[in-house]
């Protein structure tokens, strides 16, 4: 067990920032804390670091109680969102900066700090950039700068905070499958915090989903996105429909026009079976629009009581069906997540 | 938003403040306090009920007053003209708005003494028209508009050079003519700043004393000020009516600093709010 | 910044279609302001110091009592000036790196020496150090003089310029936040290794400007220095002092002489700081 957070609490005046969060980080394993803004994942990330002091609760640190150790004895390598990268300093002493304030007894030599400076910028891919200054880069390269910054340090642990926020979508892409294959060589426990679900679900070995201040639900990307256990997570991870009906012999219905008591039903748009048929347990609807623009036609459908519905049908089976706008539809969920209301 | 403890230096960064302010501010301030209320309220009434005195304070807050309404108007003219056109110069127009806070106030006091005296290079234009300007209340005035121009001017600056370019160019595409949009855009957007600079220029200008003795010409209940009214009271070593009339300056200097910073957090919150 | 500039540019050609008349008759209006109102004061003083020639100039600055003057005004800011730059740093350190109660009242409180009278200032420790003040009979039975003396002089120059370094940093410092900071500690940088390597290099140019800007209103204080000044020649008299006491005996050039010294270090005080902006300028863009 790298971190184990025990109970964590934080406030800010009156907002409950975190709000009695437990969460254990396993060795060698990639986290991520995935929430929308203000949910409280970045706080956990510093209270982790040591970068704040919880008002309660307790942060265990290989074993130690981090509250005796301050931020420089953790040995925490942690990259800012917006790098803090040190202005004045070339990008060669930002990476050398942890080596050279070393206490004396531990700092290496000279000829040493600049084989792993050059090692670590061979390892992030800026070889020829180390006389450049921070404000020369850009945001892809400083991202990795900070990284090789942090990595500096042979810290137990690497945390990052939204690595990738600050950059535009492509160059977000590419250093997020950079990401995973660098934390695949090294093997280096590492949390990172990021709102972007897309980015949790494909970079990390376990995704911690966090809402208000707590842990909605920690699990492998599979399971937080298949066998969601909150309406949030659900909510959260994609989009997804919500309905009010009931659960009949194992299925899904849903209709609450009955007046009997319902359920919640979330039902993602991928998970209609889309007939002109009606069927047993099928919602009719009428088709309003359809977007054929990309890998999968997204239509909007209204249901007999005006709500509307998102649906996602692959395009061959679009084109089958030859639908059109006004059609009248029947859809079908074929999987849902239910929760009691 | 980092814990008490995570940066490390709080408690000595902090202690060393408060011991440094305590010693040099409070402390000496706190002398002012208990002396002036020694005097008790007879003691005041009699320094503040003189004529002289209350004349002195007259004419200082008065000229201040008027310096500073010039400051606005001159002020506003260089902030808008520095921010807004590019010209030759203008840097060295920038650099030298703030001379009045470089310049030692007593070399200012002789120079603009010696260029409106009846034979200076200004005052010989005045005198011809029958104005004297230098030993009058106008020199007064004149001096204080010197010592006062930086605050306006460096308070509009930063306001000027945020407000938003597109703004004014809706405004302008909405048909509003060139002073229309000056007058019911841009300057509204200003008035919270020009007041502001206009309060700093003018608590500066009541308590002015170097650049102004030179020019003005002393003359009890005439051309004296506040603040000479204190030192000849100290040269006299009557510290009661010295410390009366400081205290009763200081009093208002401390209600306008506080009017300025519930001005500023005013516009703070309706700015926010908008 | 640059881009900002050029946002303003335009929005200035928006209102200024052709750039005209009105751009002109401002640009026009402003300089002749300048002329008058900053200029002259200034041609006013070099004219009055070189008005009777080289010699007489070069005799009035070379006086004993002129150099005293010097001495005593490079000596009072020389003690104010690092004081006051200690607690500049050590109050943007507290008062930015910090959650604490009250801290809105000590900035106002920072500020307060600028909101005094310079007159005030000088009473203020008159009525501390004076015979009839707190600490003047103790001072008397110590042999010690404070008010009509150089330690007064000092005081007046420290409370004077006291917040001014402080000014120059709080917002700077507010705007870094402490993000580097936190990443010099959590690579194991000790506090003292932070500020010297991490947060002094990034506020170098503020601390700059505000000590330039201290030392010259150290060096020019007049009002406060003159209530604790014994104003005695070769002695008490710093050099605006000496400026006031020839002006008074009519001594013009002698007087414009000195103050045109005065007038000149103004004038460098004005072009570093512009300087400094410029490059902190550059560095932002």
């Amino acid at each position: 067990m790298s971190i184990e957070v025990t109970g964590v609490s934080r406030l800010y005046g009156a907002h409950r920032a975190l709000d009695n969060v437990s969460l254990t980080v396993q060795d060698g394993e990639l986290l991520a804390l995935l929430g929308p803004s203000g949910s409280g994942k970045t706080t956990l990330l510093r209270v982790m670091a040591g970068l704040e002091q919880a008002d309660a609760g307790s942060v265990n640190f290989f074993g130690q109680d981090a509250r005796q150790q301050s931020l420089r004895q953790r040995n925490v390598g942690f990259v800012f969102q917006h790098y803090a990268l040190f202005r004045h300093m070339t990008v060669f002493e930002n990476v050398a900066f942890g080596l050279r304030v070393k206490p004396r007894r531990d700092r290496p030599p000279r000829r040493e700090i600049t084989r792993r400076v050059q090692e670590l910028l061979g390892l992030v891919q800026l070889d020829g950039l180390a006389q450049r200054h921070p404000s020369q880069l850009s945001g892809g390269q400083r991202q990795r700068v900070a990284l090789a910054r942090a990595l500096a340090i042979r810290p137990r642990v690497l945390l990052l905070d939204e690595p990738f926020g600050a950059l535009d979508a492509q160059v977000r892409r590419e250093l997020r499958q950079w990401l995973r294959k660098l934390h695949d060589d090294i093997g280096l426990t590492s949390v990172f915090v990021t709102h972007d679900q897309e980015e949790a679900l494909e970079l990390a070995d376990r995704v911690a989903v966090v809402h208000r201040g707590r842990i909605e639900q920690i699990g492998t990307p599979q399971e937080v996105y298949h066998r969601p256990q909150t309406p949030f997570v659900v909510s959260f991870l994609g989009s997804v429909n919500l309905f009010h009906g009931r659960i009949e012999q194992g299925r899904p219905v849903l209709h609450d026009n009955d007046g009997r008591p319902t359920t919640r039903i979330f039902v993602r748009p991928h998970d209609f079976e889309v007939s002109s048929q009606h069927g047993p347990d099928s919602v009719p609807a009428i088709l309003e629009l359809a977007n054929t623009a990309g890998p999968l036609a997204r239509l909007q459908l209204r249901d007999t009581k005006g709500r509307a519905i998102a649906v996602e049908l692959s395009l061959e089976r679009f084109r089958v069906m030859r639908l059109a706008r006004g059609d009248q539809l029947y859809l079908t969920p074929t999987q849902a997540q239910v929760f009691a209301t | 938003m980092a814990g008490r403890r995570v940066i490390p230096g709080f408690g000595l960064s902090l202690g060393f403040t408060l011991f440094y302010l305590g010693l040099l501010v409070l402390l000496p301030l706190a002398a002012l306090v208990v002396k002036a209320s020694s005097l008790g309220f007879a003691g005041f009434a009699q320094v503040l009920g003189s004529p002289q005195v209350q004349a002195a304070l007259r004419v200082s807050f008065v000229s201040a007053a008027i310096a500073a309404l010039g400051n606005g108007l001159f002020g506003l003219l260089l902030a808008w003209v520095l921010v807004r056109y590019r010209f030759i110069g203008r840097r060295a127009i920038d650099a030298l708005v703030d001379l009045p806070f470089a310049l030692p106030t007593a070399v200012a006091g002789i120079a603009l003494a010696t260029l409106y005296a009846p034979q200076g290079w200004i005052g010989q234009w005045f005198a011809r028209a029958d104005i004297q300007i230098a030993y009058t209340r106008a020199g007064i005035v004149v001096a204080l508009t010197f010592v006062g121009l930086p605050f306006v001017v460096r308070t509009l600056q930063p306001v000027l050079l945020d407000l938003d370019a597109e703004v004014e160019q809706a405004a302008r595409s909405l048909g509003a003519s060139r002073w229309q949009t000056f007058s019911r855009v841009i300057l509204p957007a200003l008035v919270p700043a020009l007041i502001t600079g206009m309060t700093l220029a003018f608590a500066r200008a009541a308590g002015e004393y170097g650049s102004v003795v030179f020019i003005a010409g002393n003359m009890p209940g005439q051309t004296e000020i506040a603040p000479l009214v204190i030192m000849t009271r100290l040269e006299q070593f009557d510290y009661a009516g010295a410390t009366a009339v400081g205290a009763a300056m200081l009093a208002v200097s401390l209600l306008l600093l506080l009017a300025v910073n519930l001005l500023q957090a005013w516009t703070r919150r309706k700015l926010g709010g908008a | 910044m640059q881009g900002l500039a050029t946002n303003h540019g335009s929005a200035g050609r928006v209102l200024d279609p052709g750039g005209g008349f009105v751009r002109r008759g401002l640009i026009g209006l402003a300089l002749c302001f300048v002329a008058l109102f900053l200029v002259l004061p200034l041609v006013a003083v070099f004219h009055g110091a070189f008005e009777k020639g080289w010699r007489l100039y070069l005799a009035a600055i070379a006086q004993p009592e002129a150099l005293a003057a010097v001495k005593l005004t490079l000596l009072a800011t020389a003690i104010a000036l690092p004081l006051n730059l200690l607690f500049g740093l050590a109050a943007g350190w507290a008062i930015t790196k910090f959650r604490f109660r009250g801290k809105n009242l000590l900035v106002a409180l920072i500020d307060l020496p600028f909101s005094v009278s310079p007159v005030i200032a000088g009473l203020i420790f008159v009525l501390l150090f004076g015979m009839q003040g707190w600490f003047g009979p103790w001072l008397a039975d110590h042999d010690l003089r404070v008010v009509f003396a150089v330690p007064g002089i000092v005081l007046a120059t420290v409370f004077v310029t006291l917040p001014m370094v402080a000014r120059a940093l709080i917002p700077l410092m507010q705007d870094q936040g402490h993000d580097d900071e936190l990443a010099a500690l959590s690579l194991g940088a000790s506090g003292l290794q932070t500020f010297w390597r991490v947060t002094l290099p990034n506020i170098k140019w503020g601390l700059l400007h505000g000590v330039i800007l201290a030392s010259a209103r150290a060096m020019g204080e007049f009002g406060a220095v003159s209530v604790l000044s014994g104003h005695i020649a070769g002695r008490t008299n710093t050099l605006p002092l000496h400026v006031e006491a020839l002006y008074n005996e009519y001594q013009f050039a002698a007087a414009f002489a000195v103050a045109s010294l005065l007038a000149l270090f103004a004038l460098v005080t004005l072009a570093l700081k512009s300087w400094v902006e410029y490059r902190t300028e550059g560095k932002a863009s």
